[in-house]
């Protein structure tokens, strides 16, 4: 796997990551694009050498790139494009609700916070 | 609310957005070989939803395509499961293709794979799955 | 016979489809989506009684052989695993057709449901590695829209937590993937068993590892299964009864395929049980603490998949039996007690222990309906709980495991206590007065199926161990798998 892959995907992780931590739902969606990003792209990399492209009737000299690697990586994106539109309709329909970016938090911590206020 | 859409985009559109559809099914049909297929054709011509839209509003999408969105998905997979099934009845497993070539006057040889109903069926799909986008997210904010 | 196999891919697949064609008529789309699932469950019973006789059935997707292709492994764990989800998806959308609200709130609701009993199949048939996480991509996919599509207002944010856990969950299950296609080249997992092999130690240790997490999200062990009592109760009953019956376990049966087959020798066997110890204890301790039928056995879920997990820590043949047996009694269980906290729902406008009083004076049925599965579920005699717990205590203690055996135990004196928690809270007492609203016959049959069918369990306790036995004997042996698929070539 190429160094720059490798470093690419640690970034898109760690951003994402960092992302994901935070409260507003439009910054854990980003977030969590870029880690789908990082996965693709480790994906992307975890084939063999680069080559000629892999096409059946092309005139290939020489050795040709892994295409499964590739199939597979298109499959993923598809699959990530569609759960991410989801969660943004999701979002808007919070947003629409509630007028709320916000993710509140968890329904135990909220009871447990309202009684000792009691 | 009254929406003005740009003339510009409305006439560009006449001519735009026939020809996406015309180079959608290109891909459509030559991709059993060649780079293409029915999902890089589909969004190709869901493209030419994506134009109508902005330049006609949803009046645009409608004249487009006037069928429920949902039924189109529907009848995109299903297509996409006969393609599938075509192997089983060959007696083979299921999505297993063949092949047949045949000569067309004036475009040479064309080779017509099973699998084009699959991929018909996924072209089908993904204009179901863009149209239903545009339907939901697409409109004005409340 | 092959396309047998794949049948129960494409029969929901395509039932899904007819379903959206048939978008504004709701009694074609019910008829479809009931006759869909019915052949389901038929294949499947079909397939566990071929497979059982005459060997794991191997298809192969396209006609390609084993290593290119995507292969259909039909393997004794599979099908029975698959038939049993079958039940449970059957008996549920009977319940959910004869719900009242399910159509008129979601036109798309069969379509949906087909997709996820599709996903459900795939997951347990497939034979590669990537399709495992195509397949469950389609079950969550499904489940994030039949979570959501009821939810407003502060119920969004439960199911948007759960729809980024699962998120997150697949974003590192891809990861997994890509690691492991690195340094093997290859997806499929027959082809791994060997493949793996030569990979060094630590690294192979790094994927069992990274794995084990991945699914462990999934099948919410500890500490990993926060995000499930917040959200899970917020779905319709029908709903909740299927992500409580089948999701996690589907996640269970991950974990079971890959750490058996892809890391035999050097599973995190002994970390296993002592995350299956914790899951049993800090599940039910939740469930003590909780005021709803529906929250609290939210958290009897998390606490079950402590033993399944427990089970398959012990990693020899009676374990992963005893583990299968607990996953084919939970999954029906879990629905069985849901559809009831959901019969209780409909019929008193809540589920909440303080607010609801004497249901078993104001409805008889529902108390019948309750107890067989709660005493089953506390893995009382003569009920399918106590089988499944007795073959685990058992291999537990032929492997030598007594700590973790002592944790159960304790596990399941506390499970009883908070089964008694909602018999005495909701059921005992005074009957209240306020209105009642019937039960319509559907909701109430499809729940005492499920109710039979785990008696039916029990009874057929010693035939299904030996089944069991079978299937951990194919899973464990080593090469089998391997040998099966490769030789499904010719």
């Amino acid at each position: 796997m190429s160094w720059v892959i490798a470093l690419a995907a640690g970034a898109l992780f760690a951003t994402g990551t960092y992302l994901l931590l935070s409260k507003l739902l439009s910054r854990i969606i980003v977030g969590l694009g870029l880690i789908a990003h990082g996965a693709n792209l480790l994906l992307l990399g975890s084939g063999g050498e680069p080559g000629a492209p892999p096409i059946l009737d092309g005139a290939a000299s020489g050795p040709i790139s892994d295409p499964l690697e590739q199939a597979l990586v298109l499959t993923a994106i598809v699959i990530t494009f569609g759960v991410t539109a989801f969660l943004l309709t999701l979002a808007y329909r919070s947003w629409t609700e509630t007028g709320l970016d916000e993710v509140e938090d968890d329904v135990e911590d909220r009871r447990i916070a309202s009684r000792r206020q009691r | 609310m009254i929406v003005r859409f740009s003339p510009l985009l409305a006439t560009g559109a006449r001519t735009m957005v026939p020809t996406l559809v015309l180079l959608s099914l290109y891909l459509l049909i030559v991709g059993h070989d060649v780079p293409g297929g029915g999902f890089a054709g589909g969004l190709l011509a869901s493209t030419g939803l994506l134009v109508m839209f902005l330049a006609f509003g949803e009046r645009g999408l409608r004249r487009a395509l006037p069928i429920d969105s949902l039924v189109v998905i529907g009848v995109g997979l299903l297509l996409a499961v006969t393609g599938g099934l075509i192997g089983i009845a060959d007696g083979s497993a299921f999505l297993t293709y063949t092949f047949a070539s045949t000569d067309v006057p004036v475009f040479g040889q064309i080779k017509v794979s099973s699998l084009l109903v699959f991929d018909l069926g996924v072209y089908v799909l993904v204009i179901g799955v863009v149209e239903t986008a545009l339907q939901r997210l697409g409109g004005e904010a409340p | 016979m092959k396309t047998l196999a794949t049948l129960p891919v494409i029969i929901p697949i395509a039932a899904a489809a007819l379903a959206l064609v048939s978008i504004r008529r709701p009694l074609v789309r019910r008829i479809v989506g009931l006759a869909s699932s019915v052949a389901y469950l038929a294949i499947a019973v079909w397939l566990v009684i071929a497979v059982d006789g005459s060997g794991t059935i191997v298809a192969a997707q396209g006609d390609w052989p084993a290593p290119l292709g995507i292969p259909l492994v039909a393997d004794r764990l599979a099908v029975l695993l698959l038939a049993t989800s079958a039940a449970a998806l059957l008996a549920v959308l009977v319940y959910a057709v004869a719900k009242p609200d399910t159509d008129t709130d979601f036109p798309g609701f069969h379509a949906v449901y087909q997709m996820l009993a599709a996903g459900v199949a795939l997951s347990l048939l497939t034979g590669d590695l990537f399709t495992l996480f195509v397949a469950f991509e389609i079950m969550l996919t499904a489940s994030y829209v039949l979570i959501t599509y009821r939810a407003g207002g502060s119920e969004t944010r439960s199911t948007i937590t759960y729809v980024v856990i699962g998120l997150v969950a697949s974003a590192l299950l891809l990861t997994a993937i890509a690691f492991t296609y690195a340094v093997t080249g290859t997806v499929n997992i027959a082809d791994l068993t060997d493949k793996l092999d030569n990979v060094s130690p630590g690294y192979r240790a790094g994927l069992g590892w990274l794995l084990f997490m991945v699914f462990g999200i999934k099948a919410a062990i500890f500490p990993l299964f926060f995000w499930l009592p917040d959200s899970y109760p917020v779905a319709p009953a029908p709903v909740t009864a299927l992500f409580a019956g089948l999701l996690t376990k589907i996640g269970v049966y991950a974990i079971v395929r890959t750490q058996t087959l892809l890391f035999p020798s050097d599973g995190p066997a002994t970390f296993m049980l002592v995350v299956a110890g914790f899951t049993m204890v800090v599940g039910v301790l939740g469930a003590i603490a909780q005021k709803d039928m529906k929250r609290i056995l939210s958290f009897h879920i998390v606490s079950q998949i402590g033993y399944m997990i427990m089970g398959l820590g012990f990693f020899t043949v009676a374990g992963v039996a005893a583990a299968i047996v607990f996953i084919v009694h939970q999954i029906i269980v879990k629905a069985a007690l849901f559809l009831v906290g959901g019969l209780v729902e409909h019929t008193e406008g809540t589920g909440a222990i303080d607010a609801v009083d004497g249901v078993a004076r104001r409805s008889p049925l529902i108390a019948v309906l309750f107890l067989p599965a709660a005493f089953s579920l506390a893995g009382f005699p003569p009920f399918s709980g106590f089988v499944g717990k007795l073959a685990l205590i058992e291999s537990g203690f032929d492997a030598g495991r007594w700590v973790v055996v002592g944790v159960s135990l304790f596990a399941s004196v506390l499970t009883l206590f908070s089964m008694t928690k909602i018999w005495s809270g909701v059921f005992w007492g005074r009957p209240g007065t306020g209105p009642k609203t019937a039960i319509p016959s559907g909701m109430a049959a499809a729940t005492a199926g499920l109710v039979v069918v785990s008696l039916a369990v029990a009874l057929g306790a010693e035939p299904l161990l030996q089944y069991a036995e079978r299937a951990a004997g194919d899973l464990l042996a080593d090469g089998a798998y391997r040998d099966v698929v490769f030789g499904g070539r010719g």
